[in-house]
């Protein structure tokens, strides 16, 4: 899986990199428009990280290109201006998400396994981790031939687990998905104790080992 | 007290002080003038009878003479001379049979060798009355003078100062959020005319600073963005090191959080500044009883966490029209703010009636001052994770959309109710 991640700001363009490593991803960097036009035109990636005020001119030009040409990449635009003018701007040129900043990396983990998902495996949505047996279109978790019976809440948590398996999330990265757009509305996301409490409680009925740790207070790690 | 009646009545009573110096003075030398006359015609009266008396020497004639005309003696001197001289007396007068005022004069004449004594007077009394009625003719002609000049100085006044009435008209009706041009117009006096142009020119500077301001909050929150981007994105990636310890997961959990509240404090000022940009325009027909419904199902993992339980009482099914966004904040804050300040197990109702909002938590402390809850960062307690802009976004939504809110605690319970 090829990811370019298009940021002008270093520092961030490297977090993502860093975080992103030791999934299969190779993932390759430009800090201005230029470059990343050059390497647009070289190269096809699978998934674009694209900010939208580059130096040296628009992202979403860049997007217009790229759609021009017909390449099949997934594209998230990743910006500061959190505002719905760029948002629907971009969506309509033809972006498959919008990620405003300042973002949690295992929200863009998780926005970043979607988007390949859809892109690459048409019809079978289905994510395996070890015993675990998510299927994205259908809802359902089977662990171990058990079917577990899971509300939204819960499904949501445990995909987004999945998708960032091995890594630490924080309780905020955790109520903010499952909050979605509502998530600016809450001044704290204790509700989030509740859900991982009943998504182990449930896990564990089902015969599951215990993946969930919980860090420190700092928050949980789906450990596989 | 009016500019107008502050300056006619310093002219009002300079003419009364003028007015009432100037009558006695006037009176005096009038009387003064008159006097003067009279001695003259005295004297000429005895030059004309000392012709006269040339004529006459028998002393009949002269007695006839003297019966015949009743203001003059004339009587053997009896050696004696009287010089000239003249003086007031009050004799009695046969005609009208009571004492008046004549002037006198005594003096000696000279008739085929003889000396004689005589006396001439004239009556006062028609020299009073003339006085009298010419001062009496001034002070009114002054009065009347006064008189004219207040009603015209106010109806001038008045005139004049009209410009200046519609530009005080104009200067209170002046809101710079929402008309930002400050059009006075011209007037023909000069002093009203650099008025307006000084004022015009402060409200052009209290604009352009007004749209610094905001755009300044507006950059400021935006450039925020990406070093907080960068901070939270490095900090999520330590917590990801190997072998952290208990200690060093406390640091990042407090790092954590106070940037998850710099985010969102970001977010609201953002917001804060969009609204005051009039970005929020486009109103439809929104169906308050849904929104709030909707609303309630929103915060009830919150609402369940803190054991707080929502009833709704929908007295009238309200549409409005308003923005949705704004409206969808507006109620979304307030329901947000009683969570936030119910006590565990405590209650929240909304009541919708016909053209009001109503929600009340339960709360037994009244807010320490209500008349500040709306200012900026005010929070009801020194809680971590409010960005204490909840209610100053819900004010300035109010505010901009022509609605009210108000605020009142009563039995135990926080009531905040806005009207549309």
């Amino acid at each position: 899986m090829k990811i370019l991640i298009i940021e002008d700001e270093k520092e961030l363009s490297e977090s993502i990199v860093h975080y992103l490593k030791g999934e299969s991803y190779s993932c390759e960097t430009a800090y201005d428009f230029n470059k990343a036009h050059e390497k647009l035109m070289l190269y096809t990636y699978d998934c674009i990280l694209l900010d939208i005020t580059l130096p040296g001119g628009n992202g979403l030009k860049l997007l217009q290109e790229l759609k021009h040409r017909n390449k099949l990449s997934g594209v998230i635009i990743i910006s500061a201006k959190n505002s719905l003018d760029d948002k629907i701007a971009g969506l309509e040129i033809g972006a498959d998400d919008y990620l405003p900043k300042p973002f949690h990396l295992a929200e863009l983990g998780a926005r970043i396994k979607a988007l390949i998902r859809r892109n690459k495996f048409e019809g079978s949505n289905l994510l395996v981790v070890d015993s675990i047996t998510l299927d994205t279109s259908g809802k359902t978790v089977v662990i171990d031939h058990t079917k577990l019976d899971l509300t939204k809440s819960e499904f949501e948590l445990l995909l987004f687990f999945m998708a960032n398996k091995n890594k630490v999330i924080s309780k905020n990265a955790i109520g903010e998905h499952l909050s979605g757009d509502d998530a600016d509305r809450f001044d704290n996301y204790d509700f989030v104790y509740s859900h991982i409490k009943n998504l182990k409680r449930k896990m564990s009925e089902a015969g599951s080992i215990d993946y969930i740790k919980t860090v420190y207070g700092l928050g949980y790690k789906f450990e596989v | 007290m009016k500019l107008l009646n502050r300056t006619t009545l310093n002219y009002l009573l300079y003419s009364v002080i003028v007015l009432l110096i100037i009558t006695p003075i006037f009176y005096v030398v009038i009387n003064t003038l008159f006097i003067k006359d009279v001695d003259e015609t005295l004297l000429l009266q005895k030059q004309e009878i000392q012709f006269r008396i040339e004529k006459i020497i028998s002393t009949n004639d002269l007695k006839v003479w003297v019966d015949l005309d009743g203001d003059v003696q004339i009587e053997p001197a009896n050696g004696r001379t009287f010089n000239d001289s003249i003086f007031n007396v009050t004799q009695y007068d046969s005609l009208a049979d009571e004492l008046e005022p004549y002037r006198m004069l005594s003096s000696s004449v000279s008739a085929g060798g003889k000396l004689y004594h005589l006396t001439a007077r004239i009556s006062l009394v028609e020299s009073k009355d003339l006085i009298f009625a010419i001062v009496l003719t001034q002070a009114s002609a002054l009065v009347l003078l006064l008189a004219g000049l207040v009603i015209i100085n106010s109806w001038v006044s008045k005139r004049i100062w009209k410009p200046f009435y519609n530009t005080l008209e104009k200067l209170r009706q002046f809101e710079v959020e929402k008309t930002p041009l400050l059009k006075l117009g011209s007037s023909s006096t000069k002093e009203f005319n650099d008025l307006n142009n000084a004022i015009e020119q402060l409200a052009d500077r209290n604009y352009k600073m007004y749209l610094s301001q905001k755009e300044f909050t507006e950059n400021a929150a935006h450039e925020m963005q990406t070093p907080l981007a960068i901070f939270q994105s490095k900090l999520e990636l330590l917590m990801q090191t190997t072998s952290i310890t208990e200690e060093q997961a406390k640091l990042m959990v407090s790092l954590m959080d106070s940037t998850n509240r710099l985010s969102k404090l970001n977010k609201a000022l953002l917001l804060l500044s969009k609204i005051e940009n009039n970005q929020f325009i486009e109103t439809e027909v929104v169906d308050v009883v849904g929104l709030t419904n909707k609303l309630i199902s929103v915060f009830e993992n919150q609402a369940a966490t803190n054991k707080t339980s929502i009833q709704l009482t929908v007295l009238y099914n309200l549409q409005i029209t308003f923005n949705p966004t704004l409206i969808d904040i507006l109620l979304s804050n307030l329901l947000s703010n009683a969570l936030k300040y119910t006590s565990s197990k405590g209650t929240i109702s909304i009541t919708i009636s016909n053209n009001k909002w109503q929600i009340t938590n339960s709360g037994d402390q009244p807010i320490a001052s209500p008349t500040k809850i709306y200012d900026r960062f005010q929070k009801g307690d020194a809680s971590q994770t409010s960005t204490g802009l909840g209610l100053a976004i819900v004010k300035k939504i109010c505010d901009m959309s022509g609605g009210s809110i108000q605020y009142n605690h009563e039995n135990k319970t926080h009531n905040f109710s806005v009207t549309f």
